[in-house]
């Protein structure tokens, strides 16, 4: 029975982990709240009438709908059948419903309606999530119009500023997302990028961060449009008739999460530049790459084959010389792809460039809680791990994963003995989270009747 | 003269809510005001009704089915049913224990669906698992349990999970399966047995099944979940 729970114990924690790498919980919280609330809001609505009704009447509904329910299969059957194809199509019933989408989050999610405005706050960002899972994140002052929804996507047009965009590309059914930006238009499958619009010098900037979309308008960049792929990054401006396409390193690491705020380029922020007298630049000349063709082939294979295989490329190319040429997103990957392997001397080696390379970033606070994972889970040294995850919360106190990293500093704290540190932490945790994962070690830790189990 | 301003003092509530409007909400709404607001047809309080449970119903699911592709769609399914039958929530102060339950129903279902598609493989091929990132051994261990598990009854599998995964005590177990404790008992026994019993042809799992457990080179001292309740049920044991 002992041995039995010490396995289970292990099983456990081995679940959590893979689980913690998951986002399923996000996606499916995005379809309950933009999709099947409103329709069970409407079963509820249309429900009410009738339990309102006195019992002997709801008898009596439910007996003429009955009858009503066999004169229309008595109907059906009997009459002859007549072969339509173009009503078969047009059927409502069979047809998928469009995707519906809430504007906000917390207290102040709202349903979402095709065609109206939605603008962010001139201080903070507005997230809009579809009934798929998708995401648009708009910057401070950004406007957009979310101008139609359907079944496989939506037609976003993007009135000014800088919206993160993010599609989720289904597996059961096709997926197909445009965003549009004045005379520009993007056509997404299933990715994520920056978008960034404006309109006074029509300029549109993308920055790829995964999948590939591609770009047309203004007859700058051709019939069939610009393909873009990951780690690329495309400006073009029709008033200068001019565009570029490069490599994203520059500016990756300032944008390299979902909870990094899109911003306009510098490029855009300022007034556009007057028109050079001078030929315009091609498209086909404009074209650079900062990043050696090496270390892109890494992150090829850390996307698409298996993580061992992309350690191997890396090592390779040269480990270390690899992890100085990866824009941050993508050093995490490949730290994550060692990770995957087992080698973790390399995941905290790629950690630890990381934090150097990218300090003050999104992606050095995510390499410190990465560290603190390997700490703990690893090597169980909880004094290292409570010290990363406390250096992710200094640096990222309410990042996305600040609730999980409170968490675990309270863990690693409380296991390495260090008392009046684990009980600071959870008072700190059960003020913002008191109904979270570790909540009831904190309330545990907090008291001071109580000791703490070891 | 000068006027006296009374400033209200800030309370903990909207500090945390600046920090995270998420985590205010979940601050201030009691379990029976979030019933009242989900019957009421509130998005925001059907989100924060996931934000309150969905690590607690995720962690279940992959307690009792492993680690599976599917878990994403069981998890959405779960909810769904919640929000589609929280007209029925009795006592509000229990929707934990009423979401357990539907989870654990839930979960059962999606086993015995499983173990029909498989002697269907040959028309639905099953999607890839998920990999556990934990050491080679423990991985291994885990790929055998949910081998084993398997290979066990829906009923068996749901009551051994419960006990010896998700660490519940013998009351939770019988509470979470609509079952009186003693009948929890005597099915976790069985349950036990036919484990142990298809455990021993997995090579990965002897060490937990016989002595000199610690030789496999682990030092934690993992804890026994409602060691209590190992006193009361000696019979199982390898």
């Amino acid at each position: 029975m002992r041995r039995l729970a010490e396995l289970g114990k292990e099983v456990s924690s081995s679940l959590e982990e893979a689980r913690a790498k998951g986002d399923a919980a996000s996606r499916v919280r995005a379809k309950l709240v933009a999709r099947e609330v409103p329709r069970l809001r409407t079963e509820w609505q249309r429900r009410d009438p009738v339990s309102a009704l006195h019992p002997n009447a709801r008898f009596a509904l439910v007996a003429a709908l009955t009858l009503a329910a066999a004169i229309a299969l008595t109907v059906f059957f009997a009459w002859p059948p007549k072969h339509d194809v173009h009503a078969a199509a047009a059927t409502p019933a069979t047809a998928e419903p469009p995707l519906s989408f809430v504007v906000g989050e917390g207290q102040r999610e709202e349903h979402g309606t095709a065609g109206l405005f939605i603008a962010a706050p001139s201080t903070g960002q507005m997230p809009i999530t579809f009934s798929d899972g998708s995401t648009l994140r708009l910057a401070p002052a950004a406007r957009l119009r979310v101008a139609e929804v359907a079944p496989e996507g939506a037609r976003v047009l993007v009135e000014s500023g800088a919206v993160h965009v993010s599609v989720i590309h289904a597996t059961t059914r096709e997926t197909r997302w445009a965003v549009e930006a004045g005379p520009f238009e993007i056509r997404v499958t299933g990715t994520k990028f920056d978008v960034v619009y404006e309109p006074a010098s029509t300029g549109l900037v993308v920055r790829m961060e995964e999948g590939s979309v591609f770009v047309r308008g203004c007859g700058l960049l051709g019939d069939e449009g610009r393909r873009l792929v990951a780690g690329e990054r495309l400006e073009v401006s029709c008033t200068d008739r001019a565009m570029t396409v490069s490599a994203a390193d520059a500016d990756a690491d300032a944008n390299d999460n979902e909870n990094a705020e899109p911003t306009p380029p510098a490029a855009l922020a300022a007034p556009a530049p007057a028109p050079s007298p001078s030929p315009p630049p091609t498209p086909s000349t404009a074209a650079t790459s900062t990043r050696s063709p090496d270390a892109a082939r890494v992150i090829g294979r850390a996307l698409k084959a298996t993580p061992s295989e992309a350690l191997a490329a890396a090592e390779a190319n040269g480990f270390d010389a690899t992890c100085e040429a990866l824009a941050g997103p993508e050093l995490l990957l490949l730290a994550d792809a060692a990770r995957y392997a087992g080698r973790f001397e390399r995941a905290t080696e790629a950690l630890a460039i990381a934090r150097r390379r990218f300090a003050g970033s999104d992606t050095a606070a995510t390499a410190a809680f990465e560290l603190g994972r390997i700490a703990m889970d690893i090597r169980r040294d909880l004094t290292a791990a409570g010290d990363h995850f406390e250096t992710y919360l200094r640096e990222r106190p309410t990042g996305s994963l600040a609730r999980e990293a409170l968490g675990r500093a309270i863990e690693a704290r409380s296991r390495a003995g260090d008392k009046a540190r684990a009980e600071r932490l959870a008072v700190r945790y059960l003020a913002a989270y008191p109904d979270g994962p570790h909540a009831k070690l904190a309330r545990k830790l907090s008291s001071p009747d109580t000791e703490p189990r070891p | 003269m000068t006027a006296v301003q009374k400033t209200k003092p800030e309370t903990r509530t909207s500090i945390v809510r600046e920090l995270h409007p998420r985590a205010a909400r979940n601050a201030v709404v009691t379990d029976a005001l979030l019933v009242a607001e989900i019957r009421n047809g509130s998005t925001a309080a059907a989100g924060t009704f996931f934000d309150r449970y969905a690590r607690h119903v995720e962690r279940l699911i992959w307690s009792l089915l492993g680690p599976e592709p599917e878990a994403e769609d069981v998890l959405h399914e779960i909810f769904v049913r919640a929000l589609e039958g929280i007209e029925s929530v009795e006592d509000p102060s229990r929707l934990k224990s009423w979401l357990t339950g539907i989870t654990v129903h839930t979960a059962r279902e999606w086993i015995r669906r499983r173990t029909r598609r498989r002697w269907l493989r040959f028309v639905d091929e099953l999607p890839e698992p998920p990999t556990p990132s934990a050491s080679e051994e423990v991985n291994e261990a885990t790929r055998c349990t949910y081998d084993v598990l398997s290979s066990m009854s829906a009923d068996d599998r749901v009551f051994f999970s419960l006990r010896f995964i998700e660490g519940m005590e013998l009351s939770e177990v019988a509470l979470a399966c609509d079952v009186s404790v003693s009948t929890a008992k005597r099915r976790l026994k069985d349950a036990e047995k036919h484990f142990l019993a298809r455990a021993r042809r997995h090579g990965a799992l002897l060490p937990w099944l016989e002595e000199g457990r610690w030789a496999i080179g682990r030092t934690s001292k993992a804890a026994v979940p409602g060691s209590d309740v190992a006193a009361d049920h000696d019979g199982g044991e390898a």
